[in-house]
């Protein structure tokens, strides 16, 4: 192996099964020639996948962290975790650019934090990077990496947001808005009521104000800043609702006899909002990247989320 | 040594009013510790104190972890 960027893929938790991750890896290793991948997992199904060995790095590491463990206890009491062992590396490796997992969220952070916490010990915290309505993108953070929070840590999320969207789509005073109920400052819940006014004053934050669920992808901020629990609602019923609109679009076409026209905007909005060729959600606060795809995902999401740390090296914007 | 800790436990708290923290005050229901604030925690012990965790803390209260540090603190 040279000293190539490298990717590390952990391809254990996917709904769809570790061939389709390996899968995944493989259109990477076709598409970059550029990159080299360090794939973790059970060490003689990747092998006979006959993959590359002058470009490919095995780690075998066959154990899972369910949802029904608690990723704490299991980073202690299991030896052979493939996200575990695939974080490790990407913290050890000095050519490793990012880690990609579709695993446990919380087995995720947990080695996120064990390996890869930055100087100044940030709680990481999960954006989704969502097209909005103006052709341009929005952080939304956190997603679910800290379901409860406190004021401080939302101020810590948008500092966080405004680096990203600074760094990664160059925009020079990103604006942050915090989900509420309401626009007006005297909205929302006691955590957003105490926030608001540590956002106002906050140095370095372009701080727009609440912002409404409904306006979360309308392009008014580019930082979208809540706490996990809300931040995954916001998300879910995004993707929730944007199936239920493409699924009725389907239906119309059909029983109106418009299905070509249909399929067309069918195909387009699939294209926009579809979760694989968006690739993933970003565990910012980390040394380096930590992509976390969604637990459904296939050899797609695997290739869009490599592309999205290629971008990130190469200086291009998250989805170029 | 409480002093010490409590540094560490107010920056993983930063929300919170800890001036009436006692030793006996319990982490997770009288401080609001979450279960990632904790592993963070450990992570601050072992730096601060020169102690190594192989296993998921399981202190329940401020005393509970200043008895651990008198036995086993190494710095």
């Amino acid at each position: 192996m040279d000293n190539k960027h490298t990717i590390v893929i952990d391809t254990l938790g996917s709904d769809k099964g570790p061939e389709a991750i390996i899968e995944g890896a493989k259109m990477v290793l076709d598409e970059f020639p550029e990159i080299n991948l360090t794939i973790v997992g059970d060490e003689e199904l990747i092998k006979s996948k006959n993959l590359p060995s002058n470009r490919v790095k095995i780690i075998h590491a066959p154990e899972t962290v369910t949802n029904y463990d608690n990723p704490i206890e299991a980073f202690y009491k299991k030896a052979n975790v493939s996200v575990f062992k695939a974080v490790e590396e990407c913290a050890k490796d000095e050519n490793a650019i990012g880690i990609i997992s579709v695993g446990n969220t919380g087995a995720l952070l947990v080695g996120t934090l064990r390996y890869l916490l930055d100087e100044k010990r940030t709680r990481p915290a999960l954006a989704a990077i969502l097209p909005n309505m103006q052709k341009g993108f929005t952080c939304l953070v956190d997603t679910g990496a800290s379901i409860d929070c406190g004021p401080s840590q939302l101020v810590e999320f948008a500092h966080l947001g405004t680096d990203f969207m600074k760094k990664l789509y160059k925009i020079e005073n990103p604006r942050v808005g915090l989900l509420s109920n309401g626009s007006e400052p005297t909205k929302g819940n006691h955590l957003v009521k105490e926030t608001h006014p540590l956002l106002a004053k906050e140095e370095g934050i372009n701080f727009i104000g609440n912002v409404e669920g409904s306006k979360a992808l309308s392009g008014m901020c580019d930082v979208l800043v809540a706490e996990g629990f809300a931040g995954n609602q916001v998300l879910k019923n995004t993707e929730g609702m944007a199936i239920n609109m493409i699924t009725e679009i389907m239906k119309f076409g059909k029983k109106t006899g418009n299905e070509e026209i249909t399929q067309q905007i069918a195909g387009y909005l699939m294209k926009t909002y579809d979760f694989e060729s968006l690739g993933a959600g970003i565990m910012l606060g980390a040394r380096k990247y930590v992509l976390k795809c969604r637990g459904s995902s296939g050899p797609v999401a695997i290739r869009s989320a490599s592309k999205i740390l290629i971008n990130i090296i190469s200086n291009k914007t998250f989805y170029e | 040594m409480y002093e010490r800790l409590m540094k560490l436990i107010k920056e993983n708290l930063p929300d919170k009013d800890l001036s009436n923290a006692k030793p006996e005050s319990r982490l997770i229901e009288d401080l609001g510790m979450d279960s990632i604030g904790m592993m963070m925690l450990s992570m601050s012990i072992e730096d601060e104190f020169g102690v190594t965790f192989d296993a998921p803390v399981t202190f329940k209260t401020v005393q509970d972890v200043l008895d651990f540090l008198a036995k086993n603190a190494t710095k």
